[in-house]
């Protein structure tokens, strides 16, 4: 049973804060997926975390135990690279083979490896290119082996960093749930970084959204769509992601509403009731799920232009203009509009999710 | 402003095909996306558009002008790169006046064209930043304004947002559709993300191979793809293709799968008399298309089978099931016992749920098993 934990985690490159303060843990077979934009620290955390950097601050926990000094070799961490770092000399199978060959790892018998190998390459679909090299694979082939170099091993923790970005879409839908159901079965900690939010809130049991080296948010996928922490999060999330539109609350005979400066929004009671006594606030931001918008009937709501119309097969994005905001609206697929022509939205939705618009977090 | 017409262009690097008598048109002020995996040539067909590589073979024309022999200057176009190609140590002002500057506008004339643009897009209070300061989505806006501010005869899009993350591009490329539908500009797009090019264009050429596959509507080729290659490429998750074969039923058709079969509709079945009974077709349905139900006890109506994985996706869930056969048509990727369903989110399916999957309540496309073509064409 492994437990892997970051403790006021820093790294400094220079003057760059790669990563910041950040504290995480991860139990015996749980997925920690780590996302946040390009740059926000993913790599950076799990170089950390293996040992091939080192922290500026903080600490790397194994079960408890401090293995910051320990080095990368004896952490028993798998590690697959976002580069891959394949042995161009070595066959596929040779390069999926190299940790298990390792000083100080479990000794098998030839047997055992090659059917551990083996069945590695048989669950990303890669039977029969064991006798391959590098060179003569493809990039999605070249990061399947990379894949397999590390769920050969039995580590304490897995640190997968983009596993399975380069993948066609199918294969990469399919490898999300068989990798999922192999890896939690085991005792290992995993983390699984990926600069797509969708994967990570698919795979993990838990998420933790990094932005410029912080952690804005840890929680399970679905708190992290319903209540995303802050406007960082919410901008990483849907698809397409939350409108975040600012204004002011207001107070009127007991009920609180939104005013933005083209348009005012009526807010739900249960929200009412979570901001206390005084509602009123004079910056916020309103979040607003483009699957909840609706498109009114006649002139029955609030009013705005087509901007954008984006049809996208099963369903369709409109973007509507409002003031100097542009609000984005899923609907149905078979709509047609013009750019200019006048619409009416329902953007009274039963969830709305307000931010403060100078800090950034949710009220 | 220009139509632009490809005319059995074809292009070959040695004894390598890239193109193959490609016909091809984009209407005046359309956008039109071209659409591949990579190798499939649309990369190719831009560079010859733009002049940058030379056709081996048919002719290219705006309006009805042959611009084949033309060099790039001489067809005016202008190119939007994936890396935006800044000038690094100029101000957004200065890039964006850049191709005016080499063309000796008069100062006045240039002042107020860049301006124009600049408003058009937003960047007016970035005016004197250097572009080095700007987030790649700013960035690539300059690169646009760049492009725009010498009315250039067509503009080339290529791969304009894959640098960018998530939500910067999917605000860019709405910004793109309504720039280039209000400047009025035609726009040539490549992309291998057929999000992308549904979103922004007006007609889509997905190619493979260097071979044309389809050019539509974006609806169109959706919900009416003209063979395999389209089906499984357009759309996310991509669609389900099930072995079947043809059977009459009456006076309708019925579709029977490995372990499944479903009636065809009359408006079907009349369409698909062309095809012979007892064909071997393959019968697409995309996820959205599909039903999941609880299993309790099997009632033989569709595919039974167990949940494999669920992707919650905020509204929607993707449902991953493992069905008990082989079912599934295709390449084999991703296994041929695993369909895909998304369903609306509020059901909590659990890994290994004894589950069952319907056909048949949605569209469903038919295709001949050996050609790959589309046994219901047109629309």
């Amino acid at each position: 049973m492994s437990r892997l934990e970051v403790r006021a985690l820093g790294k400094s490159f220079g003057a760059t804060r790669a990563l910041d303060d950040v504290t995480l843990a991860v139990g015996p077979g749980e997925i920690l997926g780590v996302t946040g934009p390009s740059g926000a620290g993913k790599s950076t955390l799990c170089r950390v975390v293996v040992g091939i950097d080192t922290p500026s601050a903080g600490e790397v926990l194994m079960d408890g135990t401090s293995v910051t000094a320990v080095p990368p070799e004896r952490r028993r961490v798998a590690f697959m690279f976002e580069s891959y770092a394949l042995y161009p000399q070595l066959t596929v199978f040779e390069n999926v083979a190299f940790p298990l060959r390792a000083p100080g790892a479990r000794r098998l018998t030839r047997a055992e490896l090659t059917a551990r190998v083996r069945d590695v390459l048989a669950l990303v679909e890669l039977e029969g290119l064991d006798g391959r090299r590098p060179g003569e694979l493809s990039g999605g082939q070249k990061q399947r082996v990379a894949l397999c170099r590390a769920l050969v091993q039995e580590p304490r923790a897995w640190l997968l960093d983009e596993p399975i970005s380069h993948l066609d879409a199918k294969l990469r839908h399919v490898l999300r749930g068989a990798l999922r159901r192999r890896l939690v079965r085991t005792d290992a900690a995993i983390m699984w970084a990926s600069p797509d939010a969708a994967e990570a809130l698919a795979v993990a049991d838990r998420v933790a959204v990094l932005v410029a080296g912080r952690l804005q948010q840890v929680a399970p996928p679905a708190e992290i769509y319903r209540r995303p922490a802050t406007v960082d999060v919410a901008r990483l999330v849907g698809d397409p992601p939350m409108n975040l539109l600012e204004g002011a609350l207001v107070e009127n005979a007991g009920a609180v509403g939104f005013r933005h400066a083209a348009f005012g929004v009526p807010l739900p009671p249960a929200l009412r009731m979570r901001l206390g006594a005084n509602a009123r606030r004079e910056r916020v931001v309103l979040g607003l799920r483009p699957a909840e918008i609706r498109v009114a009937a006649g002139t029955d709501g609030t009013r705005g232009e087509v901007w954008v119309w984006e049809p996208l097969g099963k369903h369709g994005i409109l973007s509507v203009r409002m003031g100097s905001d542009v609000v984005k609206v899923k609907v149905a697929k078979d709509g047609s509009w013009t750019p200019g022509a006048a619409v009416a939205l329902d953007m009274s939705v039963t969830e709305p999710v307000l931010f403060d618009a100078v800090t950034g977090s949710v009220l | 402003m220009a139509s632009i017409r490809l005319a059995e262009v074809s292009k070959r690097y040695g004894t390598v095909e890239a193109v193959r008598d490609l016909n091809l048109v984009c209407a005046d002020g359309d956008l039109l996306a071209l659409l591949g995996p990579s190798g499939c040539g649309k990369t190719s067909t831009l560079k010859m558009v733009a002049g940058i590589e030379d056709v081996t073979a048919g002719e290219i024309y705006f309006g009805d002008r042959p611009v084949t022999a033309l060099d790039p200057a001489q067809r005016n176009v202008a190119m939007v790169f994936e890396d935006y190609a800044l000038y690094p140590h100029l101000t957004v002002a200065q890039n964006v006046a850049f191709p005016l500057e080499i063309r000796g506008r008069p100062p006045h004339e240039i002042t107020r064209a860049v301006d124009d643009v600049l408003r058009l897009l937003g960047l007016e209070t970035l005016r004197d930043v250097g572009v080095r300061q700007l987030s790649g989505g700013a960035q690539q806006r300059v690169a646009i304004g760049r492009a725009l501010v010498r009315e250039p005869a067509v503009i080339l899009f290529d791969e304009p947002l894959s640098h960018l993350d998530g939500n910067h591009k999917v605000q860019l490329r709405a910004e793109i559709k309504r720039l280039q539908g209000e400047t009025g500009v035609t726009g040539v797009l490549v992309t291998h993300d057929q999000t992308e090019a549904m979103a922004m264009a007006d007609r889509v050429a997905v190619m493979h191979l260097g071979v044309l596959q389809q050019l539509a509507p974006p609806a169109v080729l959706y919900d009416h793809p003209a063979n395999l290659f389209v089906a499984q490429f357009i759309g996310e998750p991509p669609m389900n293709l099930f072995a079947a074969t043809l059977a009459t039923n009456g006076s309708t058709l019925t579709a029977t799968g490995e372990g499944w079969r479903v009636p065809l509709t009359a408006e079907v079945s009349a369409r698909l008399r062309a095809v012979a009974r007892g064909a071997d077709v393959v019968i697409g349905a995309r996820p959205e298309h599909l039903r999941l139900h609880a299993l309790n006890g099997s009632t033989g109506a569709g595919l039974a089978g167990r949940v494999f994985f669920r992707e919650p996706r905020g509204d929607v869930d993707v449902v991953l099931v493992k069905v008990d056969r082989t079912v599934l048509a295709g390449d084999g990727v991703g296994g041929r016992d695993v369909v895909t369903v998304e369903t609306p989110a509020g059901v909590d399916w659990k890994e290994d749920d004894a589950v069952e999957v319907t056909l048949g309540e949605g569209p469903l496309h038919v295709f001949d098993a050996r050609s790959g073509l589309s046994a219901l064409p047109g629309a």
